[in-house]
């Protein structure tokens, strides 16, 4: 599994709940489903400390974005399933709207030539 | 389960304590399910059963500092814990309360708010009594003490009684708790208003309010020292017995 650069460490934990709230976006899943779901999606580049996950989830869980539930299952212990409440909806959108004008700003400035004279 | 990782567990439930024993055990069960899976994605992956506790345990992170950070999101502020007792006053003992504000919740749910409903259901429909000052005034007082400081310590520590002792688990047929829950709430809790008359006299109605809070909590603290010691001499007995 590639490893992020350490300057993406605080960046990721700064996003840790949006990441989340976008992974329960499409359906329910416990802690260790949402820790792989992002792994899969960013294929491996953001990789979270397994652990960290918790706090965050409890934070959203109080501020009532997530809720969660004991489901039991087919084969083994029952396991607690996260899902995202309206507010999260709600949230998430907010965020995803923020996070992408925030990017094309960055772009517009990190992508353009800085030698390139204006016209 | 491996050693290490009950050690692991074991740590990050450490900064835990004095948090409720749910939250602690949820925690637990969560991160040991967790660590399991990684446990067996890394053995799929063609590590021995050691190394892959040991990848698991670090990619799951610090267990100090990974357990101080969920005490801080499991510590609940004042207000949701006064708010968490206040819910619990419906169902005492099964979950205990874990600090003083969950405690002072219950004790406002089980005592305070039933004296003040009562003493609100009790005068209103003679407040035309209380403005004229009649005769009757003071047996419309008088009731509504007996009420609040005798029928709602009964109640309340008749359903605190219920949900203690050896036989909690059937609350509906606990008749010992029942008994000893209105023995050990209602003349200890009189006994005690009794003695902190002598020192406060309550004339306004905040006074009051704070008298029946103080009330409520002593009512509260008595009850649940009677039946706790109860329930330990019963448990002290078993174990013996056992």
């Amino acid at each position: 599994m590639p490893r992020r650069p350490d300057d993406q460490g605080e960046l990721l934990k700064g996003n840790t709940p949006t990441l989340i709230l976008a992974v329960l976006s499409h359906g329910p899943r416990h802690g260790y489903g949402i820790a792989r779901e992002i792994e899969l999606r960013s294929t491996g580049a953001l990789s979270l400390g397994e652990g960290s996950l918790y706090p965050a989830l409890r934070a959203l869980e109080r501020e009532g974005l997530v809720s969660s539930s004991w489901e039991p299952q087919e084969r083994g212990p029952a396991r607690k399933m996260y899902t995202l409440t309206e507010a999260g909806h709600a949230v998430l959108a907010e965020r995803t709207r923020t996070w992408k004008s925030f990017v094309e700003a960055m772009e517009s400035i990190l992508g353009r030539d800085p030698h390139a004279h204006p016209a | 389960m491996h050693t290490r990782l009950e050690s692991y567990l074991e740590e990050l439930e450490r900064p835990l304590e004095g948090l409720s024993v749910d939250a602690r055990r949820e925690w637990r069960e969560e991160a040991q399910q967790h660590l399991l899976a990684l446990v067996e994605a890394h053995e799929e992956l063609g590590r021995t059963p050691e190394e892959a506790v040991e990848a698991a345990i670090s990619s799951f992170g610090n267990a100090e500092q990974l357990g101080q950070e969920m005490r801080r999101e499991l510590t609940p502020r004042a207000g949701e814990q006064f708010l968490t007792g206040l819910r619990g006053a419906l169902r005492p003992w099964r979950s205990r309360a874990g600090n003083p504000w969950e405690g002072l919740g219950r004790a406002f749910g089980l005592f305070t708010l039933p004296a003040f409903a009562a003493f609100v259901a009790v005068v209103v429909p003679f407040l035309h009594l209380l403005v004229n000052d009649g005769p009757e005034v003071m047996t419309v007082l008088t009731l509504s003490g007996q009420i609040g400081y005798w029928l709602v310590p009964l109640v309340g520590g008749a359903w605190l009684g219920r949900w203690s002792g050896p036989q909690r688990t059937e609350p509906r047929t606990n008749l010992p708790g029942l008994l000893l829950g209105l023995v050990g709430a209602c003349p200890f809790a009189n006994f005690l208003r009794l003695v902190a008359a002598n020192f406060i006299r309550p004339t306004t109605g905040w006074e009051y309010l704070l008298f029946w809070l103080a009330h409520g909590l002593g009512a509260y603290l008595l009850t649940r020292l009677v039946v706790r010691g109860w329930e330990r001499w019963v448990d002290r007995k078993t174990a013996r017995t056992a």
